[in-house]
């Protein structure tokens, strides 16, 4: 239960940041109101995590948290690289 | 200023990571493999096919007990593991100086299980920290991880400012050169967490062999003479003690021990310990319950405290992750193997950024043919290991030798196939043949399962399904990348 919640907010917490560096990976830029957005999303997101995890399962829950932030990482770069090609 | 800050530091990122990297390779996948040791070696017996969760019976208990008494007798020193979810058999076991042997039994009926003798996952976890090399081995691990955490600061340097605005940024379709950065960068930055953790509580928990407490100079004057004991030459002779009944001792300790899970039982001719299991929680401790003998009267318990003594127990206990459920230990297993990947690829980029002005030298080229020995003669020797012990007869006297001569052999071959390739300077020839190799033995894996030990299979499908669906994953990677190699090529 913990690592599907923290991986999909990590995956939202991703998403954000590529919404927020539209050069960069190759995205449509955004409004001020959703770039204000996503910008609060890449900090919530990470922190609702963490406490989600550490609240569930305490050392278990943060070990889950940083492995879910390299899984959902992962997984963000790879939808970007082969939408790319 | 900061750009010689960062070309020192590439420097020095480069050259330690790839003489580090060649060994830190194989210390990253054999411990990736060792989060599943107990998995492994169960695969490794299919002659074991005890359900997890089985309940464990007064009448295994004391089948148990009389065969203890018995080798005690005879002068062996014998401990007793207890059923867990990962391992649910009862084994008795005694150290033969390079693994833990002995009888397993089934803990519902007490009846042996005549399991074929084989390293199993264990030879994973002793290559893991000691490369086969005992003490010197565990020394050169600790250094190597030292030198690790030293690239991967300076790495952290070099990437300092495009480490977060970067973290998702891959570029598969640009340059090859441009594109292994990017796949070592985006790797490397995701999983940089789990790296740090894992480096430094490995290094924390060897840290005395290479750093010990007592003073340096004592480590250079000869080693004395040791004398044995009167009191125990005394002891040897002393007759062993009958054993009570185990299960009250056991839910006594159960009790003692805040409710902890009994581990394993040690045995001295006066009086038993039992340990409670690493399973029991982060903290992997030594802490007991000792009971007299022959009455089984609690003598004491014994918990250590301290702040010093329970951060040390954290961090043998995220490192080792035996408290870890199946499902952190499968994160552990994917941050292991991106661990892997990721020092990998900075192997891959040395020898690429090198190769077109050192590619003729004899030094470049036996670099790389070390690289290719390690990068697919690795994966080829495990397999070759797990091939080899569903290919001997279950009853083959010594088959656990030839086991770990196998995977030896088989990664020496492919050194010398490497070596070979590498002179000529044919080194796509040694990668593509050895990816064939890995895929050919990866993807046979699980018909060589079903067809040696089916009934293994049936009876415990999760743990077969997953060992042999690694090595098809394997075969899938190496089959990707000999695609690629030749797509290069053209």
């Amino acid at each position: 239960m913990t690592f599907p919640a923290a991986f999909l907010l990590w995956l939202m917490a991703f998403s954000c940041h590529v919404r927020l560096h539209p050069l960069r990976y190759g995205v449509s830029p955004l409004g001020p109101h959703a770039r204000h957005i996503a910008v609060t999303g890449r900090i919530v997101a990470p922190g609702v995590a963490w406490a989600l995890s550490a609240w569930l399962d305490g050392v278990t829950g943060v070990l889950i948290w940083f492995a879910s932030l390299s899984i959902a990482g992962l997984c963000v770069a790879l939808c970007l690289a082969s939408r790319r090609r | 200023m900061r750009e010689t800050l960062r070309t020192r530091m590439g420097w020095l990122h480069g050259w330690a990571g790839f003489v580090a990297g060649l060994l830190a390779v194989c210390i990253f996948m054999t411990g990736s493999l060792s989060v599943f040791d107990t998995e492994i070696t169960r695969w490794m017996q299919p002659e074991n096919q005890v359900p997890a969760n089985a309940p464990l019976t007064d009448t295994a208990l004391n089948a148990a007990s009389s065969l203890i008494h018995d080798q005690q007798v005879r002068g062996a020193s014998v401990f007793l593991t207890l059923p867990s979810v990962r391992s649910p058999t009862l084994d008795v076991l005694h150290y033969d100086g390079r693994q833990f042997v002995g009888t397993l039994f089934d803990p519902r009926t007490g009846t042996s299980i005549p399991a074929r003798a084989t390293m199993g996952g264990t030879f994973f976890f002793s290559f893991h920290y000691t490369l086969l090399e005992g003490i010197t081995g565990t020394r050169i691990v600790n250094i190597i991880g030292v030198v690790l955490l030293v690239t991967i600061i300076s790495g952290i340097v070099i990437h300092i400012r495009a480490l977060v605005p970067d973290i998702v940024r891959v570029r598969l379709s640009a340059a090859r050169l441009r594109g292994w950065l990017d796949a070592h960068l985006l790797v490397g930055v995701l999983v940089l967490p789990f790296t740090i953790m894992i480096i430094y509580t490995g290094v924390l928990v060897n840290a005395g062999l290479i750093l010990p407490a007592t003073p340096l100079t004592s480590l250079f004057t000869p080693e004395k003479v040791r004398t044995p004991p009167t009191s125990g030459m005394k002891a040897a002779t002393v007759m062993p003690q009958p054993l009570p009944p185990l299960a009250p001792l056991l839910a006594t300790a159960r009790r003692d021990l805040q409710g902890r899970d009994a581990g394993f039982i040690l045995f001295s001719p006066d009086h038993l310990s039992i340990y409670a299991s690493d399973a029991s929680g982060p903290f992997l401790t030594r802490d007991h319950a000792d009971f007299s003998l022959p009455d089984g009267r609690l003598v004491g318990i014994t918990t250590t405290s301290g702040s010093v003594a329970h951060t040390m127990q954290v961090m043998h206990g995220l490192h080792y992750a035996r408290f870890a459920p199946l499902d952190l230990r499968w994160l552990y297993f994917v941050s292991g193997l991106c661990g892997t990947a990721t020092i990998a690829s900075g192997l891959v980029l040395f020898l690429m950024k090198r190769r077109s002005r050192s590619g003729h030298r004899i030094g470049f080229r036996v670099g790389e043919s070390l690289t290719v020995s390690t990068l697919t003669g690795l994966p080829i020797s495990i397999l070759a290991f797990l091939w080899c012990n569903h290919l001997l007869p279950a009853s083959m006297a010594g088959r656990d030798r030839l086991e770990i001569g196998c995977f030896l052999g088989a990664w020496i071959l492919c050194t010398g196939h490497a070596g070979l390739q590498s002179s000529g300077l044919r080194m796509n020839g040694a990668w593509k043949t050895q990816l064939c190799l890995i895929a050919l033995l990866g993807g046979g894996l699980p018909l060589l399962d079903i067809l040696t030990c089916p009934r293994a299979v049936y009876g415990l499908p999760a743990i077969h399904a997953a060992i042999d669906g690694i090595g098809m994953l394997a075969a899938a990677v190496a089959l990707y990348v000999r695609h690629r190699l030749e797509s290069d090529g053209k």
